[in-house]
């Protein structure tokens, strides 16, 4: 289930992780949130797979999508949804656009709450600034360092914004090179779980990946991926 | 930092319901209404297309399934998304929960002896909305009506068929193609006028279903319109679709 601060942190939380996928470090030692900010400042782009299962308490199978993510610095974001329908959310950094495919041709909607999308892209790509991992005075983290992964574990301070999200968890290679999974829990026993696969950090994304009235076709950025190393 | 505080939340939540309520205001304040379709009498004939309509409409999804749907709201000249999560069994009759970007919007349930069930309040969605649109939506989008009867034809020759008049006065009208196969077209009348209609699109077969389903539909009611697609569907020990 994805909440309003669940969107937040979904993209906020992600894109904090993937920003270690910059780190070098080759070590499985507990990580500080100060050492993620770090990492995370030297993420120019991150373009990755997901596949988000939103687990409902009153259900038992999940809700499931998948797709990519794209980001660039200083505050671009695309989350494009293509399995089991197709959707695009894109944010230019000043402003917020999506799409719906239907009948076979994109239409681009008349949004609501446009503004509000607006800010929660916009707080999104300030996580890429660093400064949400650097702040310590919202989330207490702990690192919990398994077998053959690293796990860091958020949970809010606020007692109202605890009552949204319980945890955040995210699921690090323990090399710290890759990112395999965030899973948003909340209470009531309702969870987000989105894995990552196919994960490529500073690549040169296609002009128009951004752009809020044509952007480019999804292809076309899987096509320089596959040109990159990942 | 990014503006993580509670506060940002509860004003996003709000601007949300105060969007929907801006929405379903207007909307209410200047209900719509469609141009009655004229009906000639059924005069017995074509009993065999009736009813094949009539067993079509009342089979047309499976018995037990589940589904994945992505919707278009349109309310207020604004667009919202989200996603729902169908269950149906005869057991548990019909379970949906919506989910938007901003968190679940509603969970509920219309039982097999038609009633709602409402499962999950949410800031997004007034309860007396979940049960008046939503429940709304899903009874007559996906649960087979009651005791439909022929009623005539349209001047082209399609089947029009009826349900019998619910306690609030509603009263169903069904427009099939001329042979019974194809549903084309559902009605709301109330007071004699139409202020709900649906429109089925894109047939086709899921694995598991038996014939083709709509896989959207496009509604337009007083309020709001919805474009509603079955994005998924599985029938529980057959393959996954599409």
């Amino acid at each position: 289930m994805k909440t309003f601060p669940d969107l937040k942190n979904i993209f906020g939380v992600l894109l904090l992780a993937l920003g270690l996928l910059t780190a070098s470090a080759q070590t499985n030692a507990p990580v500080s949130l100060a050492q993620i900010s770090g990492a995370m400042g030297r993420a120019q782009t991150v373009f990755t797979r997901f596949v988000q299962e939103r687990h409902l308490s009153l259900f038992t199978e999940p809700l499931r999508s998948e797709g990519f993510l794209c980001f660039e610095k200083p505050g671009r974001i695309r989350w494009e949804t293509t399995a089991p329908y197709k959707s695009i959310l894109v944010s230019d950094g000043s402003g917020v656009a999506q799409f719906e495919w239907t009948d076979e041709k994109w239409q681009k909607l008349d949004l609501g709450l446009g503004d509000a999308l607006q800010n929660v892209v916009s707080q999104i790509a300030g996580v890429m600034d660093g400064r949400y991992a650097g702040d310590s005075r919202n989330y207490t983290a702990t690192v919990t360092n398994c077998t053959d992964e690293l796990v860091i574990t958020l949970i809010p301070k606020n007692e109202t914004m605890r009552k949204m999200m319980a945890a955040i968890e995210v699921h690090l290679t323990a090399d710290l090179k890759g990112t395999r999974r965030v899973v948003l829990r909340e209470n009531g026993g309702d969870y987000t779980d989105i894995q990552f696969s196919e994960q490529f950090v500073n690549l040169e994304l296609p002009l128009k990946t951004f752009d809020r009235s044509t952007p480019v076709d999804i292809e076309k950025i899987r096509a320089a991926a596959a040109n990159a190393k990942p | 930092m990014p503006n993580l505080d509670p506060m940002s939340f509860k004003t996003a939540k709000h601007l949300l319901f105060v969007a929907l309520i801006a929405a379903f205001a207007t909307g209410c304040a200047t209900p719509k209404h469609y141009t009655p379709l004229d009906v000639l009498p059924n005069d017995g004939t074509d009993r065999a297309a009736f009813s094949r309509a009539k067993q079509r409409m009342e089979n047309l999804f499976p018995a037990e399934y589940r589904a994945t749907q992505r919707a278009i709201v349109t309310a207020g000249g604004k667009q919202f998304t989200c996603d729902g999560l169908l269950k149906v069994s005869p057991a548990e009759g019909h379970h949906l929960a919506i989910v938007s970007t901003f968190g679940v919007v509603t969970d509920l349930r219309v039982k097999a002896d038609g009633g709602c069930e409402l499962l999950k309040v949410t800031p997004l969605l007034r309860e007396d909305w979940s049960r008046r649109f939503v429940a709304r939506d899903l009874r007559w989008l996906f649960v087979a009506p009651a005791h439909l009867r022929p009623a005539g034809h349209f001047a082209d020759g399609k089947l029009n068929l009826l349900t019998a008049e619910d306690s609030a006065g509603v009263t169903a009208q069904y427009v099939f193609s001329p042979d019974g196969t194809r549903w084309q077209e559902l009605d709301l009348w109330q007071d004699g006028k139409t202020f709900y209609r649906v429109v089925p699109k894109h047939f086709r077969k899921f694995a598991g279903t038996p014939a083709e389903v709509p896989d959207e539909f496009d509604v337009s009611a007083e309020a709001y319109r919805l474009e509603l697609r079955i994005a998924e569907l599985t029938v529980p020990n057959t393959e996954v679709s599409p």
